[in-house]
């Protein structure tokens, strides 16, 4: 059971020790709540704007990316490719095409840079040029399916309470979580293109809402209500794998 | 009191902390009585604390090649300043 500890400026410091792994990885990590699973405070966003020395450093570089320099660029594109490369794949499920998709929107990236007016980051500019470059290959191929159904609808009574409830898993121990994570990683491959996006962009990528409503174009309230619906929808997915005779 | 149905649609926002202190209540409250929600919130804590484990990065087996094809489409490299080309 996680523990928390309040300072004086309203924040809390987890007591949790990680396991090595998550540790590794807790800068993307949303906050850890009580037992109730109810968070002690706001989920820290996780871009923060710059100020100060690193402000300036910021836009030292961004002139040089806007003047084409190579070793600003390549500084760039080896920090942001990993990710980008990832997101295309899991988006396209070729890996071929993504390496396509990405070389070409990242190309496209670095000629017209010059008009990059700085209302977001060089990151969610880079996400959202390889997003719609996938978008149009997987148009082109009649893959797009704008299917966002939330599968909540059905899981109550007209009152509001649970028909069944939810199927027993948990994951508790190493192993279950090991199970629960290849579900997870086979399971967002089955999610319908809209509702992949919002989950790999902003869980899986670690995308704040704000920065995952410009690459996609629609308002951080709808960037919420789209990722909420999409965990569910792996949710339901995750349930039947894990669950199956548990309920 | 909160219904199910609410408690369910309220848990990311819970999660992600943006939820007021009364409706924070209101939803310990449901907690405190429903067995099927504490179970439902207990497994997704559990699922957003793994799928940010899912591998968030991949890196092409050409990968050297791959960047080097993306600038040089657009960026002259300092070699090829430097040498004169007919």
């Amino acid at each position: 059971m996680p523990g928390w500890l309040a300072t004086s400026g309203g924040t809390w410091i987890s007591l949790t020790v990680l396991p090595p792994g998550v540790a590794a990885r807790a800068a993307r990590q949303p906050e850890q709540g009580d037992g109730a699973g109810i968070p002690p405070g706001r989920r820290k966003a996780r871009s923060g704007r710059p100020h100060g020395r690193h402000a300036a450093s910021m836009d030292e570089d961004l002139d040089k990316l806007k003047a084409g320099d190579r070793q600003a660029w390549t500084g760039v594109l080896r920090v942001h490719m990993p990710g980008l490369v990832a997101f295309a794949r899991r988006m396209l499920r070729d890996e071929a095409a993504a390496e396509d998709v990405v070389q070409t929107a990242l190309a496209n990236v670095v000629a017209n840079f010059a008009s990059f007016e700085g209302r977001c980051s060089v990151k969610s500019w880079l996400y959202r040029a390889v997003r719609n470059r996938a978008v149009d290959v997987l148009r082109r191929q009649k893959r797009w399916v704008i299917e966002d159904v939330d599968p909540a609808d059905d899981w109550f009574d007209a009152r509001g309470h649970w028909t069944d409830g939810p199927i027993a898993w948990d994951a508790e121990t190493a192993a279950h979580t090991r199970q629960v994570l290849t579900a997870v990683e086979e399971e967002l491959q089955n999610l319908s293109e809209v509702q992949r996006e919002v989950l790999l962009l902003r869980d899986v990528q670690g995308l704040t809402p704000d920065e995952v409503g410009r690459i996609l174009d629609i308002s951080s309230g709808a960037v919420r209500v789209r990722v909420h619906r999409a965990r569910r929808a792996l949710r339901v997915r995750v349930d039947a794998r894990l669950g199956e005779g548990a309920r | 009191m909160m219904t199910c149905n609410q408690v369910i649609r309220k848990v990311d926002d819970i999660l992600d902390g943006e939820e007021g202190w009364w409706v924070r209540l209101k939803f310990r409250m449901h907690l405190a009585m429903c067995s099927h929600c504490r179970r439902y919130v207990r497994q997704q804590r559990a699922l957003r604390e793994v799928v940010p484990e899912v591998d968030a990065s991949m890196l092409p087996a050409d990968y050297e090649t791959l960047l080097g094809n993306i600038l040089d489409s657009v960026l002259p490299s300092s070699d090829d300043k430097d040498s004169s080309r007919p």
